[in-house]
């Protein structure tokens, strides 16, 4: 038989069982065998539990914190604090450390950012919630995007006043750098304009990608709690005319999928880039 | 029992990115056991090794803009320095070192080359995880953690079983890209 498909080598790394005909085929050649266990090494990196390595002595913190000259805040021993010290408490302790970060550094964002997760969910979004694990959550710095909502919700204030006509030239009111996502190398920008006729436009421009399937442009909640499809995006640049009652500030993310031609309408959860309009 | 998730995620390395001084904290409190082992295990001096690790935390912070959350985690990233701090002492250390071994003076401590290399492989795969994104990361997590296989994933997370597959590989060959990118494994 030919070689495995490299789907089934990486189910077999994760340790799945194969069917009858497919073990033959492994027992038999060194090619897959070798490709199984290359992936085998990441997996079990992932899962090992090796004896935590021996921190080190109070002093070299302190050192540190008097080097740098950090804040009175900090002074203490990130190894001495509590939230370290019982390894049962690892799991909520991961969560709660980086609520922290969080607060530190999006207080200001909070408020905007709480009434966007209200939105509808759909089945791509709506995967951490359903994790049985508590989850740190979202991909990209909520606070910033909570930012960006703030300011352009400042910037839908500007649009108001915009006389319909008196423009005769597209007004850019927001731009994104679009980032590309783990597994891509492509970058992009997406920009919204407010056309003379008072509507606005996404224009998207991406470097090629390589892809599988077919690109698709949405729009993402701060806190990916919602998203709304714009459409299929051929070539790498593309325009879509965003619905009047599309409130940017609550889908403030652009992004660009790769979607396999499955029929399945959802977000395929295989980004090329993303980024956050900024005003 | 699943194990519990890694500490570190990316909003970390945008909060050290930032100039954040509890993800400095954080940063510390999640490698600096990592970071004294690969020291420990090259240089075979506690003092020595706690040199290192000060000098390494030392130089991560003032050096933070030149890290780039968008292109390793920061816990990736502090190892890399660790590589050049390690080298840096133990060029200073070469003369002391070679006194020692012309004596025939043995350190008692073997080093321990699997233990500190698993301990680098496993923070990479494990913050280059958490990078992936939804639903990779979280496709990705099931997967290794709890030890689902891919029908559960689909059907636990609603999805095709073709994209829970693509997801899976090409999360792994992902992550094994960033494992050999240097970020992880030791030459």
């Amino acid at each position: 038989m030919a070689h495995l498909s490299e789907e089934s080598l990486a189910l077999l790394a994760l340790g799945e069982p194969l069917d009858a005909q497919s073990q033959d085929h492994l027992a038999d050649c060194p090619d897959c065998t070798a490709e199984v266990e290359s992936l085998r090494h990441v997996v079990l990196a992932g899962r090992a539990e090796p004896p935590a390595p021996a921190a080190p002595g109070p002093q070299v913190w302190a050192a540190i914190h008097a080097g740098l000259g950090l804040s009175e805040d900090v002074a203490e021993d990130p190894f001495a604090s509590p939230r370290g010290a019982a390894p049962d408490g690892a799991e909520t302790n991961g969560a709660e450390k980086s609520g922290t970060v969080h607060n530190s550094a999006g207080t200001a964002g909070a408020g905007s950012d709480a009434g966007a997760g209200a939105g509808s969910r759909s089945a791509v979004v709506d995967l951490d919630a359903r994790r049985r694990r508590p989850r740190r959550g979202v991909p990209y710095p909520l606070a910033a995007a909570a930012a960006a909502a703030a300011l352009l919700a400042g910037a839908g204030a500007m649009w108001a006043v915009q006389r319909p006509g008196a423009e005769p030239a597209p007004t850019l009111v927001a731009r994104a750098e679009l980032e590309p996502l783990a597994g891509y190398t492509a970058r992009g920008a997406a920009e919204v304009d407010v056309r003379p006729d008072g509507t606005r436009q996404l224009v998207v421009r991406t470097d090629p990608a390589d892809v599988d399937g077919f690109k698709e442009v949405w729009l993402l909640a701060p806190d990916a709690t919602g998203m709304i499809s714009l459409g299929v995006m051929a070539g790498d640049e593309a325009v879509f005319v965003l619905p009047e009652n599309v409130d940017v500030s609550q889908f403030p993310v652009v992004d660009v999928s790769n979607e396999p031609v499955d029929g399945d309408p959802t977000h395929s959860g295989d980004s090329i880039v993303r980024g956050t309009l900024e005003a | 029992m699943p194990m519990p998730p890694p500490e570190w995620g990316p909003e970390l390395d945008t909060a050290f990115a930032a100039g954040d001084e509890h993800a400095l904290g954080a940063a510390y409190r999640h490698c600096a056991g990592i970071v004294r082992s690969l020291a420990l295990r090259a240089l075979r001096d506690d003092a020595a090794a706690d040199d290192v690790v000060q000098e390494v935390f030392i130089r991560a912070w003032k050096y933070r803009s030149g890290y780039r959350p968008e292109h390793s985690s920061a816990p990736a990233w502090i190892i890399g320095i660790t590589r050049n701090c390690i080298a840096d002492a133990a060029r200073t250390a070469g003369r002391e070192a070679d006194r020692r071994a012309a004596a025939g003076i043995e350190t008692d401590r073997e080093p321990r080359h699997e233990e500190a290399d698993l301990l680098v492989d496993r923070l990479v795969v494990r913050t280059e995880l958490e990078r992936l994104g939804p639903p990779r990361s979280t496709i990705m997590a099931l997967a290794f953690y709890e030890e689902l296989t891919h029908q559960q994933i689909a059907e636990h997370l609603d999805l095709p079983l073709g994209t829970v597959k693509s997801h899976l590989r090409r999360g792994l060959t992902h992550l094994r890209t960033r494992l050999k990118d240097g970020h992880g494994t030791p030459e």
